[in-house]
């Protein structure tokens, strides 16, 4: 369980200070999928990166299973996502000087190859990365540069990449922003379906509609960042 | 998956990392091919005179002596007489060899030096063979059977039997000694060095080929050479002198006229008192001890010059400042005319040295502020792998294996560069003079190349580094 309390963060616009996020209490169960929604400005990527470990909240605190995540040195960060964290960006930003394997397989890499020697050797990741592909369908995209994708398919592929490494907590900004429909549901089936698998948390901030759908919980941000 | 991704990242901007590596490599291959040369040419300049302990020569440019002697290059500088070569020999407690050379014609533009059996019992040092050893066939015996060096057989196609008319001076453009033949009947090893172009022959046999071709006056002198040898035998011959006829359809440029027309001993005009004469006046000129000449044949004779094997060291010196009294010939030493020739290129090394070391840094600078201003435009790819987990110093792993792949690629190619370089001047030398530069593989520019290498790769951290400071929200 994740649990939130007073979490606010603030920046700074000139002489004037912007609340980004104020969120006086959040709980999110193991295993549950929440829709973060609210208008532009609301504080819905904010409160993603906070709970990832990416950008440090002003004031309140974040309690993992691992800790007090708002308490957390750089390194206890890093290896916060590193292990925990699935990312999933808005624009994919999938690394083009790599191929869609050798994208997968520094997520992969970033997670396990830090602490595991030969860690994509094992019969038991390439059992679980054969699975992975073949349930994003993109077995046959392997060799390919994220540039000669469609944009779907990228990001399918950004999926993998963020659940290569069996996350707890799944991070989804926007996924489907910039997806038609059909894209749109596949994606949403795939992540839903892992963290069903797997009792992961799955938080995805969205304005669609067929997105939020997917999720069993809301949480909605205001304007200012309130919940 | 470091040195993958941080190959991956220097691929996907080719125009960038080829710029940078061509840069790195331009340098290096600069700095490499300044010094292997320097060291290459002094090697191979030294090499060419150890047989050449001391030489004897005409007075003039030391520096033309040893080019003509040594490096069969230039035109020869004068003659002295063939007595020099007697008195030096005949003293004993100085000189342990003395070995007369004559310059003066060619073959197909390889110099013909006559010269005495003897130059083939010399060594460059007391613990090496002979410097030149016949590996075929036999070394001359009588006039106008030739020895020829290894690079003359095999770019002139001659072989052991082959004949060939010599050509006056040292053009191979020049009128043709036709009425003679020379016959090869040795051929010498690979002696790493200048002989390889030379013909060895008899020393009468460049005597008698002027004396039969030349019956030009013989108050003709040789530029260099203060008195003419001649003025010796004109003393005693003066029926010979009225009767020279002029000839003037050819070249005479480094021709050692004197050599044949002093005092020859065969003609038809007061032969024998001649001779007489002539020892008497060549013995008493010659001053502190009677010196007999060891064979009639070179009475009156003029040589090039004399290579000398003194006995010691202490007594070159003496043999040094003995003939810095003389007014007819000198006494160089040829390795110290060449330390003379490499101080004065020496700075010209000392200055293109500095400036292949201000390239290497000019070059690494501009490689560093490339490397930032390029991770700069990759801060939001470190900003995703930093959301996917990676951590700061695999950033700075991956940012330094980068430049690693275009610092140490640029130095590995430079160096290849400035070896190529090298190897091909070294072979344009070797064909050309005969110098026998260094080996290619030489330890000093694979350590410039090293060096640089390391520099660029501790350059390198400083734009990662400073990329760590940058703050990565905002691209989030």
């Amino acid at each position: 369980m994740i649990t939130i309390q007073g979490l606010e963060k603030r920046y700074k616009d000139g002489d004037q200070e912007i609340v980004a996020l104020h969120l006086p209490y959040a709980e999110f169960d193991r295993g549950t999928q929440w829709a973060v929604v609210g208008p532009s400005g609301s504080g819905k990527s904010t409160l993603l990166h906070c709970l990832a470990g990416i950008i440090r909240a002003d004031g309140g605190q974040i309690k993992t299973g691992e800790g007090i995540l708002t308490d957390f040195d750089e390194d206890a960060l890093q290896s916060w996502r590193s292990i925990e964290i699935g990312y999933i960006f808005q624009d994919f930003n999938l690394i083009d000087a790599l191929t869609v394997k050798e994208n997968i397989e520094l997520g992969a890499y970033l997670s396990l190859g830090h602490y595991v020697s030969g860690y994509n050797k094992t019969e038991q990741f390439q059992e679980r990365l054969q699975h992975l592909l073949e349930t994003m369908d993109i077995v046959n995209l392997l060799n390919k540069r994220p540039s000669a994708l469609s944009r779907g398919e990228q990001q399918r592929v950004a999926v993998a990449r963020a659940l290569i490494k069996e996350p707890s907590l799944v991070l989804a900004d926007e996924p489907t922003a910039s997806l038609d429909e059909e894209n749109s549901r596949r994606v949403m089936d795939l992540l839903t379906s892992y963290c069903k698998q797997s009792n992961a948390t799955l938080l995805v901030a969205t304005h669609d509609p067929l997105t939020k759908s997917y999720c069993s919980n809301v949480i909605t941000l205001t304007k200012g960042g309130h919940a | 998956m470091i040195l993958k991704l941080g190959w991956r990242l220097i691929c996907h901007k080719p125009l960038q990392s080829i710029f940078l590596v061509v840069l790195m490599a331009l340098s290096v291959a600069l700095s490499v091919l300044v010094f292997s040369l320097g060291q290459g040419i002094h090697q191979g300049l030294v090499r060419a005179t150890e047989p050449f302990s001391l030489l004897v020569g005409a007075k003039g440019s030391s520096n033309q002596l040893v080019l003509n002697s040594v490096f069969l290059q230039d035109q020869p500088i004068g003659n002295i007489p063939y007595t020099e070569v007697d008195k030096l020999r005949a003293n004993t407690k100085m000189v342990k060899a003395a070995v007369p050379l004559a310059f003066g014609d060619n073959y197909a533009g390889y110099r013909i030096v006559g010269t005495e059996s003897a130059i083939f019992d010399v060594k460059a040092s007391q613990t090496m063979p002979e410097w030149l050893r016949v590996v075929e066939g036999r070394k001359f015996e009588k006039p106008f059977e030739v020895v020829i060096g290894h690079d003359v057989a095999k770019q002139a196609n001659l072989q052991i039997g082959s004949k060939f008319h010599s050509i006056h001076g040292v053009s191979a453009k020049g009128k043709a000694h036709d009425h003679q033949d020379y016959t090869v009947v040795g051929i010498l090893d690979d002696v790493g060095g200048p002989y390889n172009q030379a013909i060895l022959t008899d020393i009468e046999s460049i005597w008698l080929a002027h004396e039969t071709a030349h019956t030009k006056s013989t108050k003709e002198t040789v530029p260099g050479v203060d008195k003419p040898v001649e003025n010796v035998a004109s003393k005693t011959e003066p029926a010979r002198l009225e009767v020279a006829e002029d000839d003037d359809d050819h070249d005479h440029d480094g021709h050692d006229h004197d050599a044949t027309n002093a005092g020859t001993g065969n003609t038809n005009v007061g032969n024998t008192t001649v001779a007489e004469s002539t020892v008497q006046q060549a013995t008493a000129v010659q001053g502190n001890a009677q010196v007999v000449p060891s064979n009639p044949k070179t009475v009156g004779r003029a040589v090039t010059a004399v290579m000398v094997e003194p006995v010691g060291y202490a007594q070159a010196m003496q043999l040094m400042m003995q003939f810095q009294r003389s007014k007819e010939a000198q006494l160089v030493f040829p390795a110290q005319v060449i330390v003379q020739l490499f101080a004065m290129m020496g700075q010209g090394e000392k200055m293109w040295l500095p400036v292949g070391g201000l390239l290497i840094l000019i070059s690494l600078l501009v490689m560093m502020t490339s490397s930032y201003l390029s991770s700069l435009g990759r801060l939001r790819e470190q900003a995703i792998m930093v959301a996917m987990g990676a951590s700061k110093s695999f950033l700075m792993k991956v940012s330094i294996c980068s430049q690693a792949y275009l610092v140490v690629g640029g130095a590995f190619i430079g160096w290849a560069i400035g070896a190529a370089c090298y190897a091909g001047i070294a072979s344009m030398l070797q064909h050309s003079m005969a110098i026998s530069m260094g080996s290619v593989w030489q330890w000093q520019p694979t350590v410039i190349a090293a060096v640089a290498a390391v520099i660029g790769l501790l350059a390198s951290i400083v734009p990662a580094v400073l990329l760590q400071r940058k703050s990565l929200a905002q691209y989030f």
